[in-house]
């Protein structure tokens, strides 16, 4: 035997072990039930290093891009991104996942991935949130009523004015009648017959819009992109500017919430001092917990320890304010808005507010890891359910199945004994691109399946190339072993150049790719580098070994 | 000897036969045919232009699956969702099967917040579609300026894959060949995408993947065709052949395993495109590019790119 040839089997024997060294961890895992599996990685994190992992397409979770607002104050301050990676690795750190992964792209992104996560809303809060925690003191409910006659008048007036003015103002027209479809279909229950009654005099009133919920003004959900128009016009600021309320502003609550009886979703809306009465910046602690409150019993909350100074400054601001209402801000939110009884001087503060214990964990998780250094942007989102991923991976495995035995009865009919020798080689290649693809923990994607049964095509190929040749050369009448040498000699050069290629366009898919697409060029990659290899090396081999004694007069192929 | 040969020839039995198409001569038809397609592909994209998937240009895609049979309510359906005012939505059944239910596909593109339109949507079928449970299968949503920027890198990564193999293929060959494949393979790429014009089929990122495998793998055929053109015309025994008849009997010679390699593949995208047809996956536009951008990928390799060298050698010999 040739020493080549010695080489090559000793070669390919090592790969062999190599790549069912490195599979094994991922065999073992994932032939078990997923609660084991679960089981394990809780067990072993670092077994995630030995494995092929899944992507988010294959096991279900949720993919998200964050883009950093860069303004004019930050616009070169390079280590923005660094700031904001590190608070966001923090606060989903917090969240207790699997497997999280963040990166880094270009110099306002960040790509966050999270295993089996699917609830968008807890990650929304999490990484949306600016978490800018503030604490605002209520104008008083006097106050309220009379911000709310200061507008009224303002639009009663603006409607005397237009219909003095025949210019029509197209678009004031278009909100006016928005607003008074709106009002239609709300149809307050107590007002109902009112309304339809006063709507050939029109008058259009803002206090229309508002209903009382346990003392507290209220927008049903439908009627707030109206009234959050009425309270962005400028006439209206105005207005309001000028009747003593330039210091304050009006701030919604953060979610709806539900009348239990009529099942009617609102959103409170407060009026607050605009000057914060303290900021949250001095926040030692937050974590969630069940209340034991006597009026919220078993409800969850969210418990704030500050440091000295900040207890300090929270003794001062409630013993200055007792009786005044204290709302919750978190960016620009209000979570509740809890009535100073007393002042409070152990530096601990409860939210509560009517959230799950879920949407405490994730605002516990916000305010302990802190704000972030400018505010960030969800640009992208991604959720595969787990279910979508498992019947994917099913219909993958029926897919390379079908391949396989396609590629495989055509390489025999045309091929024979020669046409066995090149699947077994495809068989190799699948196992050696996955053996590196364990060895570089590299991860699974759907895209990245296609890419290995494209391969089991592709690999074929080169062998292809080097039979057709093979048989020219023997029909030229070579003998066998010259005309295999031949083969495989002057096939070479034109597998090499359509390889690489190949392989320089997948890079160039893997650079602009992202996610799933880059598990199909790294496959396509890895694959096409491998089967170079087993085509020139391994199939050569057998034949060579075949061939060697000099006793063969007929290949078949 | 001649008889020696043959009798070897006939012991092997390996039925050899070089075909003896005209490839060459009948290029005029090939450039017709191949002009025909690019002309269509041009047309289409300049009338219909492409529908891109929320990848490109930017929204909220959803995939839902409903516990029961809905098809009958698709209409209501329908209803639920242009009532939210979200534009014009996209609602598009996926599969239906008896025991499982039936998925459901809603797009909705470009609109500002899109992650609060999915809210919008799970809302309003929560509220509006009594008692039908589903679950959320897939959610997407991209910005716009996200797909703005996935555009724009889309057009430049087939520009760069082409310029990367002209590139090669000058360097390894003589630049002529470099350009008569690069003519291909835009070829190729053309068609591919006029396809998605024509059809109003999603052109999403996995289709564009799809492209650049096609822009990558049928140049495999035109190297085989080329490298053989190179030995042929380093071979003595045929120096008194044209350059026309050189490339001819080259793109015969290899004819045969040049529809085999393209075959073998094929095979392997039909098995994807077979097991996951109309199953609302990503892999499903992606196996229907690969089989045209294949077969078109062929066409251009036997007629067109060959077809290029002959008529560049006329005006500048290339030998």
């Amino acid at each position: 035997m040739r020493k080549s040839s010695i080489w090559a089997i000793l070669l390919t024997t090592f790969f062999v072990g190599a790549s069912i060294y490195t599979l094994y961890p991922s065999f073992v895992l994932y032939t078990k039930s997923s609660d084991e599996q679960r089981r394990i990685t809780n067990e072993d994190p670092q077994i995630r290093k030995r494995i092929i992992n899944l992507g988010l397409d294959l096991q279900g979770g949720m993919r998200l891009v964050l883009e950093v607002q860069r303004n004019k104050d930050n616009q070169s301050d390079d280590d923005l991104l660094d700031r904001a990676y590190t608070i966001v690795e923090n606060r989903i750190n917090g969240l207790g996942l699997t497997e999280p992964n963040i990166q880094k792209q270009g110099r306002d992104r960040l790509i966050v991935e999270l295993p089996g996560l699917t609830d968008e809303k807890i990650a929304k809060e999490v990484l949306g949130s600016t978490a800018q925690l503030k604490f605002h003191i209520l104008r008083s409910s006097a106050d309220l009523e009379k911000a709310i006659r200061v507008i009224d008048k303002t639009l009663k007036n603006e409607l005397v004015a237009k219909n003095e003015n025949v210019q029509i103002d197209s678009a004031y027209d278009q909100s006016q009648e928005q607003q008074t479809v709106q009002r239609l279909l709300s149809g307050s229950e107590a007002q109902s017959v009112d309304t339809t009654k006063e709507e050939e005099t029109s008058v259009d009133k803002f206090s229309d819009y508002l209903i009382t919920v346990r003392g507290d003004i209220a927008v049903r959900e439908k009627d707030k992109p109206a009234v959050m128009s009425v309270l962005a016009r400028p006439d209206v600021v105005a207005a309001l500017k000028t009747n003593g309320f330039s210091g304050s502003k009006f701030l919604w609550e953060n979610k709806a919430s539900t009348d239990p009886s009529s099942k009617l979703r609102y959103y409170n809306l407060y009026l607050v001092k605009s000057d914060e009465a303290m900021s949250g910046e001095n926040i030692e602690s937050a974590r969630e917990e069940m209340s034991n409150n006597q009026f919220k019993a078993n409800s969850p909350v969210v418990s704030l320890v500050f440091n000295s100074k900040g207890a300090r400054e929270f003794e001062k601001v409630t013993a200055r304010n007792i009786g005044e209402r204290l709302a919750i801000v978190l960016d620009d939110f209000v979570y509740s808005a809890p009535t100073i009884n007393e002042k409070i001087g152990m530096g601990r503060a409860q939210i509560s507010g009517s959230f799950t214990l879920e949407e405490a964990k994730a605002l516990a998780v916000v305010l302990q890891a802190g704000a972030l250094p400018a505010p960030v942007e969800i640009v992208e989102e991604r959720v595969i359910g787990p279910s979508l991923g498992y019947d994917s991976i099913e219909k993958a495995s029926w897919a390379t199945l079908i391949g396989l035995i396609l590629v495989s009865l055509f390489m025999i009919y045309r091929y024979k004994m020669s046409g066995i020798i090149a699947i077994t080689g495809v068989l190799l290649n699948i196992l050696f691109v996955l053996g590196i693809m364990a060895g570089l923990s590299a991860t699974l994607t759907l895209p990245g399946i296609a890419g290995i049964i494209l391969l089991i095509g592709m690999a074929v190929d080169a062998n292809v190339l080097i039979f057709e040749r093979i048989k020219e050369e023997l029909s030229m009448g070579k003998a066998p072993i010259t005309a295999m040498e031949a083969g495989y000699t002057r096939a070479f050069r034109a597998i090499f150049d359509a390889n690489i290629t190949t392989v320089m366009v997948a890079l160039i898919l893997y650079n602009i790719g992202s996610g799933p697409v880059r598990g199909f060029a790294l496959t396509m990659t890895i694959g096409i580098l491998v089967s170079l290899y087993t085509a020139l090396t391994f199939t050569k081999t057998v034949f060579r070994v075949v061939t060697a004694s000099g006793k063969v007069k007929k290949l078949s192929i | 000897m001649i008889k020696e040969s043959q009798a070897k020839n006939e012991a092997q039995n390996i039925g050899f036969k070089v075909p003896n198409i005209n490839f060459i001569g009948n290029r005029n038809i090939a450039f017709a045919v191949a002009g025909t397609f690019i002309l269509i592909s041009f047309v289409a994209l300049l009338i219909r232009g492409l529908n891109f998937s929320v990848d490109f240009a930017g929204g909220t895609e959803l995939q839902v699956k409903f516990d029961e049979d809905v098809r009958s309510e698709i209409g209501k359906i329908r209803q639920v969702v242009s009532n939210l005012g979200l534009g014009t939505p996209e609602v598009k059944l996926v599969k239906a099967g008896e025991a499982e239910g039936t998925e459901m596909q809603i797009t909705v593109k470009t609109q500002g917040d899109g992650t609060s339109v999915r809210d919008k949507i799970t809302t309003a079928f929560n509220q509006d579609l009594q008692g039908k449970k589903f679950v959320v299968l897939r959610g997407e949503t991209v910005g716009p300026k996200v797909g703005k920027e996935l555009q724009s890198d889309a057009f430049k990564a087939v520009l760069f894959s082409i310029l990367v193999i002209l590139a090669y293929l000058a360097f390894r060959f003589k630049y002529p060949y470099g350009i008569a494949s690069v003519v291909a393979l835009t070829h190729d790429a053309i068609i591919c995408v006029g396809f998605f014009a024509l059809t109003g089929w999603e052109f999403s990122i996995p289709v564009l993947a799809a492209i650049l495998t096609v822009v990558a793998y049928s140049i495999n055929s035109t190297i085989v065709i080329f490298d053989r053109v190179r030995e042929n015309i380093g071979n003595r025994a045929l120096d008194k052949l044209s350059f026309e008849d050189i490339v001819n009997k080259s793109v015969n010679e290899t004819l045969t395993r040049n529809i085999i390699t393209t075959a073998s593949t094929l095979f392997v995208v039909l098995a994807i495109l077979f097991v996951f047809l109309a199953s609302g996956n990503v892999l499903e536009n992606f196996a229907v590019t690969l089989t045209i951008g294949f077969i078109a990928g062929t066409f251009s390799s036997l007629y067109i790119a060959c077809a290029i060298l002959v008529l560049w050698n006329k005006k500048w010999p290339i030998r």
